[in-house]
């Protein structure tokens, strides 16, 4: 059947192509095709005014360069000449060092020599010894962008050695002023660790009247029971018949009262 | 004055996008403080911090059209999503200025540290967090907090709403959550590294025994100690990672 209709089609091709579109529509074609041509340039053609405004603007753009190039150039010696000054003044001082031997100096200029060197010395060993890990420790401590850096720090805080109380006194400053609970805790478990301490207690019993967040003050409560810290216990009746104390806060305060007087 | 400037310019660049429902803020770096009941956020590859309603066609109010959303606290709805957004310094604050109305999807590009606070009693809805490499800081008292593909550091501050965390991959800092009355549900991965402390007074703690916690065990004049506490290292140690409920079941488990 399919192979009828093919044979059929082959055979009478040429008696299927007899309709010829009538002579306008080939006289349309050829009108849309004639200014499509016209249209099309030969080549790119600028007008004469906008190649005045062009070679105008790049004899601005190199001027402007040049200027430019010229003022680095400028500025490039003025760079050179600081370091060049800067040299004799070192060799001065190898000369005033080199002249110190010879005796005879005023106190005036032993002065300044002895002054000079001790610079060079404070230079030297700040350069040679990293900044202390203390020092970074407190310094992230008031990161007050980022609360996992402060955590980070107090974490780090426990296991560097307590001189003159001032790892206990950072400690204590973040458990009472910083915005962040979590930063509290891991504050108020940092100083734990100090427990045995007076100063450390005394700072907590102290705390504790400024913490206000109800999550950390049973973190504290709690420590503090534990610690047989007797001094909270005024502080602890003062929560227990304080109405905006939290409920929860109120119950380990209780509990704490009750631990504290038994004992 | 540059704060007048930069609301003025803000609102101005509103009207543009007004019709789109969605308002962007170029940042890529630095903090974004929140102050909202309910709320998505989602971490992306890219620059911009993208807000979108997430409202259906249906719930948005006929009457409201061409009116603004008023608020005692004098912050403007400059994104016609019942947000004020406003840049101050390094940091981009998003403040509600709508009451109960509010359904926003937030877009936020990685590196930048989100810190979500909301004490609202009344109308405290979910917080989710989704797809975050980002340090996020979370402090609520009556919301609930869902966060799924989050690899840390997290901090989180919750009273009454439950906390469900699913961590993914190698956890990148110290994670922290703290609460009075919430569940604590977390999901972590099997091979996580991690020094875990795990303490409820009053509640339950429960641990996946496909997590092989190798626990330390109290010393007598240990004082950090308090109440019923679960130390110890999974994997090794790495992170410190510390979950705390006074009066809600803790539970860790693996994906």
């Amino acid at each position: 059947m399919k192979d009828d209709l093919e044979k059929f089609i082959a055979d009478n091709r040429e008696s299927f192509d007899t309709k010829t579109p009538p002579p306008f529509v080939l006289d349309r074609i050829l009108e849309e095709m004639l200014p499509e041509k016209k249209n099309k340039p030969a080549g790119i053609l600028i007008s004469f005014h906008a190649i005045r405004w062009a070679a105008a603007c790049l004899v601005l753009l190199c001027g402007a360069t040049f200027l430019l190039s010229r003022h680095q150039q400028t500025a490039n010696p003025a760079m050179v000449k600081t370091k060049i000054v800067n040299r004799p003044a070192d060799t001065a001082t190898a000369h005033l060092a080199a002249a110190n031997k010879p005796a005879q100096k005023s106190v005036d200029s032993v002065d300044h020599d002895l002054s000079l060197r001790k610079q060079a010395l404070l230079a030297k060993l700040q350069r040679r010894r990293p900044v202390p890990q203390k020092q970074v420790m407190f310094a992230s401590l008031h990161d007050m962008e980022s609360p996992a850096s402060r955590i980070t720090a107090t974490t780090a805080a426990e296991k560097l050695p307590n001189r003159g109380n001032d790892v206990v006194d950072a400690l204590v400053q973040t458990l009472n002023s910083d915005p962040n609970s979590n930063v509290r805790l891991a504050a108020l478990d940092g100083l734990a660790r100090f427990y045995q301490e007076s100063y450390v207690r005394l700072k907590l019993v102290d705390a504790l009247k400024k913490q206000r967040d109800p999550v950390v003050q049973i973190a504290m409560i709690n420590l503090l029971v534990r610690m047989r810290a007797s001094g909270i216990l005024e502080q602890l009746d003062k929560m227990v018949n304080d109405e905006n104390t939290y409920k929860a806060v109120k119950d380990c305060a209780y509990s704490g009262i009750l631990e504290l007087r038994s004992s | 004055m540059k704060k007048y400037l930069i609301i003025t310019l803000l609102s101005l660049s509103m009207y543009s996008i007004a019709m789109a429902q969605e308002y962007k803020v170029n940042k890529s770096g630095g903090k974004i403080t929140l102050d909202l009941s309910a709320v998505t956020i989602e971490g992306y590859n890219g620059s911009e911090v993208i807000f979108s309603s997430t409202k259906d066609e249906s719930e948005i109010d006929d009457r409201a059209k061409g009116l603004k959303i008023l608020n005692g606290s004098g912050d403007i709805d400059n994104t016609r999503l019942g947000i004020n957004v406003v840049e101050n310094g390094n940091t981009l604050e998003v403040h509600q200025v709508a009451n109960a109305d509010i359904a926003v999807k937030i877009l936020v590009p990685r590196n930048i540290i989100v810190s979500l606070e909301c004490h609202r009693m009344l109308n405290a809805g979910k917080i989710e967090f989704k797809n975050m490499t980002n340090e996020i800081e979370i402090s609520t008292d009556y919301n609930q907090i869902a966060l799924e593909n989050v690899t840390g550091p997290l901090t989180v501050r919750a009273l009454y709403g439950s906390v469900d965390a699913k961590f993914s991959g190698a956890i990148k800092g110290p994670i922290a959550i703290a609460s009075i009355y919430s569940i604590v549900d977390v999901s972590v991965p099997r091979d996580i590294k991690a020094n875990v402390k795990l303490s409820s007074s009053h509640g339950e703690i429960l641990a996946a025994a496909e997590l092989k916690i190798v626990l330390e065990k109290n010393k007598a004049g240990d004082m950090i100690s308090y109440g019923n506490v679960v130390s110890g290292k999974i994997n090794g140690g790495g992170e410190d990672f510390k979950l705390t409920s006074e009066y809600g079941k803790i539970y860790l488990r693996t994906k």
